[in-house]
């Protein structure tokens, strides 16, 4: 995973092309000029996996901390406020909940035209409230706990509670969560590139791999690497957070 | 318990009303002009305008929103732009073929996993645990559709198994025992493909919940009576879990609905997907309103379902 | 609904189990078993069969062999017999008298006589069909049954592209019977439908297939083949790989990728067309927005067509099928031929000599609008114009919005369209370069070029009746264009259609299984 970061941010420096430049013949096979080979119009596809990974990870870095911010910001309040506050904010969460993100991705995409701040947009509302549901559960725990009534006692604000007692309490549930959110958003982007609706002017793994459907019987490497490629990304998220909490991601 | 109950019904309508609202919001917020591509190619003004006065769009808005959403409420999407026909009926016709798939999909999850899960909670901590484990990672961070299309890569053009394409051979008349086989063989990849992020999610579901009641008090009861290891794994062991089983499938219909509608695009299943996919197209209002309307409802009633089921059979949970 | 599909899929779900232990290898899948049977791939449900409402390219290729036009259009694109059996044109253009065959009867039994043939053009083809209702309506006085078996038409003025609009894709012929008083556009019969031509319809599953059969009383001779089931296959590669394995026998289209692999196949025949699911002799095309400071300089639009190398948008795109244009209007077309034009060669350094004249600002960003199916084309001229420093900004849009932002709002610098030029350049050609086709109506002028010169001369070709005369105006309506370049002309498409040579004697155009034979 970090490994992935790490190339995704280096890509201009590794990548041995523009990613959109013709510098090869037409579907050539993985060679030691183009390690995973060429496309159909003689691009580089090792510089589209690259670049690649950069729109994927800048999709589900920001995605992710969108809804670190609304989530956790929202359980907060939610815990902690209680009353009429928390039973609006749980059932707004509750009817976000429903909502089917990858379908409302793809409409908010196919009406409003490609582009990377709306299908960031779109995942972010619909990820924040399960994040939001963890970290309120866990803030009702920490209230009863001594250190709560302790600051509580001793007339802290009620911000000051907020974000020295409860915040460092929840954030390690919410990573957990975060970490298994953006192993969907990945395979989310993907998908949504897959049909088209990502942004033409940036590589993408899953328009990679769409590009490469018609010609799947006599070019197997175009749908294969920028695929591998997703696939040890999203392993590499799953493994750290089972490594970490034993969360079984569903 | 009631009390919660009570509350959980009375959300449903008013999600139910927030799902119709936002629906109708975005397709009227979007930019473009579904009448003027419907009018089509040497389209004149005239027929534009014909077109517009057909399909009410020369309305106000809320005008269109309240007709919509009592018809909505009646279950009456309108006409598709496109195809002139009812998009209830349009997507009713596929319902039974995405179902289909979808049913195939979870009991050949709940087939693979309960009995796989079972085996390796048993061998908690050892080498095969710790394989099973990373392979069920391993399939749940593959792309649906990529896995569809290294199945046909792989299956139906390298080795001419099985058909890769619909749901049965074009033009058959088989009857009977013919029918049904001929349907299994174009079932099997899209729904192996589609069980294949169940069979994850699930094995370890199970795996985690049956190795935590293996170290349970009344497990160890059951084994210090003598009890049979099978008896024992699936009469005390296995139920608890299954519960989580229940509400985690009823949460994830969405997704499974939208990885219904990939492999159905790159299989052809001819289900709801490829619908959608042309109505996304064609920007065919009604048709999307519908489908949006649609899965999330059943998600809703999912929900609603698991929850209660839950709800009715594990008195552990406090509802606050 | 709900009961028969729990109901069908717990029987089913009875089977599923001992079905994956034991699947594979049982039943013969391939259409061979059913020697009389042609089966045909198509991209995506029609939604609907009713040919005379639509002008959509995928209702037309399944529903056209239910119906017949007044004539037929032949490989060439003459007029033959079809219902009418003979025809005068007189008064210099003016009237057109149609004599129909006698005997011939509709799928269900009732004669066909001229009133199905007004009743048609009246209420429906002039009402709903884009194409007809556009080119007719201003210029058609009435139409008149002289008797059952005549029909006339009356125009404002000559009129002589008529003959190429009466074909079974512009102009089918709807039963007056099952149609009159109701809106055609919500009739059952769009699902059910009854029409004269050489099948008849037998079922439609939505998303899955339709069936044809034969019909045994078709006044051109019943076909050879006993039934016809289209096939929904909506992938390509999976539309090649089940012709392959001999679960369909005719695709539509082969994609230029696949056909290197169906070459070497000896079970497979291919054949070419300018016959697409979008018209006849189609002509990819970039657009510029001349409302743009940007492209108001022509030099700056000749160094653009100097930079795009066209042979390799034919070579890696369209692998060799298909042609580099040598003239803007399609070479299959007679009328239009025009030798001896010089378009914009491939050339880089006088590219960029032309640009640098010009005065080209580098670091500007060009906004290139397209639908999704040209996203190929765009990514390769993307490539060649950044190799003379111009960016391309890629922006797909599905149609409702492509149509809204380039000819309603015109917010585009560049965009590419497939223009389809039909059989006759009034119909097909004229909208895209005279002054009066600039605004909302998709598919029309979008360069946004105006030259008086121009709209007269496409006034006067419109009214020449002698082919001579409309060849010359043509040849000077090109010749403009290549001057003045409001357009790139990129590539006349083909098709490539593809059949297993188990059936053989396919007919040109709309009703290619009509003549058709398998074994």
């Amino acid at each position: 995973m970090g490994a992935m970061g790490l190339l995704a941010l280096s890509a201009p420096l590794l990548a041995p092309a523009d990613p959109f430049a013709l510098v090869g013949a037409a579907l050539d096979p993985p060679s030691l000029h183009h390690l995973m080979g060429t496309d159909i119009l003689g691009r580089d596809l090792l510089s589209g996996v690259l670049y690649g990974a950069r729109t994927s990870l800048v999709v589900a870095g920001i995605t992710g901390a969108l809804a670190f911010i609304i989530g956790t910001g929202t359980g907060l309040v939610a815990g902690y406020a209680g009353g009429w506050t928390d039973d609006v904010l749980m059932r707004l969460a509750e009817i976000v909940q429903v909502l089917p993100r990858f379908f409302f991705a793809v409409l908010a995409v196919a009406l409003f035209g490609p582009g990377l701040d709306r299908i960031i947009l779109a995942l972010a509302i619909t990820s924040w409230p399960g994040l939001a549901r963890v970290v309120r559960a866990e803030v009702l725990a920490l209230r009863t706990q001594d250190f709560v009534r302790a600051a509580e006692a001793a007339g802290a604000s009620h911000t000051r509670i907020v974000m020295r007692e409860l915040l460092p309490g929840v954030l390690s549930p919410a990573f957990v969560m975060i970490g298994l959110l953006l192993g969907q958003v990945l395979l989310l982007e993907a998908s949504l590139g897959f049909l088209g609706l990502g942004d033409p002017n940036l590589a993408s793994w899953g328009a990679l791999i769409s590009q490469g459907q018609p010609f799947l019987l006599v070019a197997w490497w175009l749908p294969l690497f920028p695929g591998l490629a997703i696939t040890l990304t999203v392993l590499g998220m799953n493994l750290l957070v089972d490594a970490f909490s034993g969360s079984v991601p569903t | 318990m009631m009390r919660y109950l009570v509350r959980r019904l009375l959300l449903v309508p008013l999600t139910v009303m927030a799902i119709v609202t936002i629906s109708f919001i975005m397709i009227h917020a979007a930019p473009g002009d579904p009448v003027l591509a419907l009018a089509g190619e040497h389209g004149d003004r005239a027929y534009y305008e014909f077109m517009r006065e057909r399909f009410g769009f020369d309305d106000p808005l809320p005008t269109r929103f309240v007709t919509y959403a009592s018809r909505v409420l009646r279950g009456d999407f309108g006409n598709s732009y496109v195809q002139g026909r009812s998009a209830a009926a349009l997507i009713a016709e596929r319902v039974p073929a995405t179902l289909l798939l979808t049913a195939s999909a979870l009991v050949l999850g709940a087939l693979v996993s309960i009995p796989l899960g079972l085996w390796t909670a048993r061998r908690a901590g050892g080498r095969w645990d710790g394989f099973v484990n990373f392979f069920a990672l391993t399939l749940y961070s593959m792309p649906l559709f990529w896995v569809g299309q290294m199945a046909v890569v792989v299956f139906a053009a390298r080795m001419g198994w099985l058909p890769v394409e619909g749901i049965a051979t074009a033009g058959s008349d088989a009857t009977g025992i013919h029918r049904v086989t001929d349907l299994l063989q174009h079932l099997a990849l899209p729904a192996v493909v589609l069980a294949s992020h169940e069979i994850a999610v699930l094995t370890r579901l199970v795996r985690s919940g049956v190795a935590q009641e293996l170290g349970r008090d009344h497990v160890r009861m059951a084994r210090a009576s003598g009890l049979s290891e099978r008896v024992i794994l699936l009469r005390h062991a296995l139920p608890r879990p299954m519960l989580t089983v229940v509400t985690v499938v009823g949460t994830r219909i969405g997704q499974l609905f939208a990885g219904a509608l990939v492999v159905e695009i790159v299989f052809g299943w001819p289900g709801m997907g490829r619908l959608l996919l042309s109505a996304l197209q064609a920007r065919d209002a009604p048709i999307l309103l519908a489908f949006f309307f649609l899965v999330s409802c059943s998600v809703v009633i999912a929900n609603l379902v698991a929850d209660v089921i839950y709800a009715a059979i594990d008195p552990r949970i406090r509802y606050g | 609904m709900v009961g028969s599909a729990w109901r069908r899929t717990r029987s089913l779900l009875a089977g599923a189990i001992c079905g994956f232990i034991t699947v594979t290898g049982c039943g013969d899948r391939t259409t061979e078993s059913r020697p009389d049977t042609l089966v045909a791939a198509i991209e995506s449900d029609p939604g609907q069969l009713n040919p005379a409402i639509t002008t959509s390219g995928g209702v037309h290729t399944v529903a056209d062999l239910l119906y017949n036009g007044l004539v037929g259009l032949d490989e060439h694109q003459r007029p033959v017999p079809e219902l009418a059996r003979s025809w005068t044109v007189d008064e210099d253009g003016r009237l057109y008298r149609f004599h129909l065959q006698t005997g011939v009867r509709w799928h269900d039994g009732r004669p066909f006589t001229a009133a199905d043939v007004v009743y048609s053009f009246n209420e429906v083809l002039l009402n709903f069909h884009a194409r007809t209702r556009a080119s007719l309506r201003a210029v058609l006085l009435s139409v008149d049954a002289v008797d059952d078996s005549t029909v006339e038409f009356h125009f404002r003025q000559p009129y002589s592209p008529f003959l190429q609009q009466l074909n079974v894709v512009e102009a089918p012929i709807l039963p007056r019977h099952l149609y009159a008083g109701r809106d055609p556009q919500t009739s059952r019969h769009n699902i059910a439908p009854v029409g004269t031509g050489p099948f008849r319809f037998v079922s439609y599953a939505p998303d899955a297939e339709i069936r044809y059969a034969r019909n045994p009383n078709y006044f051109g001779g019943p076909p050879a083949i006993a039934a016809v089931i289209f096939r929904v296959i909506p992938d390509p590669t999976a539309q090649v790989l089940a012709l392959e394995a001999g679960q369909v026998d005719w695709l539509f289209g082969v994609p230029a990728a696949q056909q290197k692999r169906l070459r070497g196949n000896p079970r497979v025949r291919m054949r070419q067309t300018t016959i697409g699911s979008g018209g006849t002799n189609c002509m990819v095309t970039l657009a510029f927005n001349l409302d743009r400071a940007a492209f108001t300089d022509v030099r700056i639009r000749r160094a653009i067509a100097h930079a795009i190398d066209r042979n390799a948008i034919l070579e890696r795109i369209q692998f060799g099928s298909g042609r580099v244009p040598l003239a803007p209007i399609s070479s299959r077309i007679p009328l239009a031929t025009a030798p001896g034009l010089q378009l914009p060669v491939y050339d880089t350094a006088l590219s960029a000599r032309l640009l640098e004249q010009a005065g080209w600002p580098r670091g500007q960003v060009l906004d290139l609008k397209l639908l999704p199916s040209f996203r190929a084309y765009a990514e390769l001229i993307r490539a060649q114009l950044r190799a003379v420093g111009i960016d391309a900004r890629l922006q797909l849009l599905e149609q409702a919005v492509f149509v809204h932002d380039v000819f309603d709002r015109r917010d585009f610098d560049m965009a590419m369209i497939s223009y389809c030029n039909g059989t006759d350049p009034q119909i097909g050609v004229r909208r895209q370069y005279v002054s009066s086709s600039i605004g909302a109506v998709p598919f029309s002028n979008a360069a946004g070029y105006r030259n008086a010169e121009m709209d007269s001369l496409f006034d006067v070709a419109g009214r020449l009746v002698e082919p001579a005369d409309r060849q010359r105006t043509y040849l000077h309506i090109q010749q403009l264009a290549v001057r003045d370049l409001p357009y790139i002309w990129l590539l006349e498409s083909e098709a490539t259609q593809a059949h297993l040579v188990r059936c053989a004697g396919f007919a040109f155009g709309a009703h290619f299984a009509a003549t058709a034979r398998c074994r």
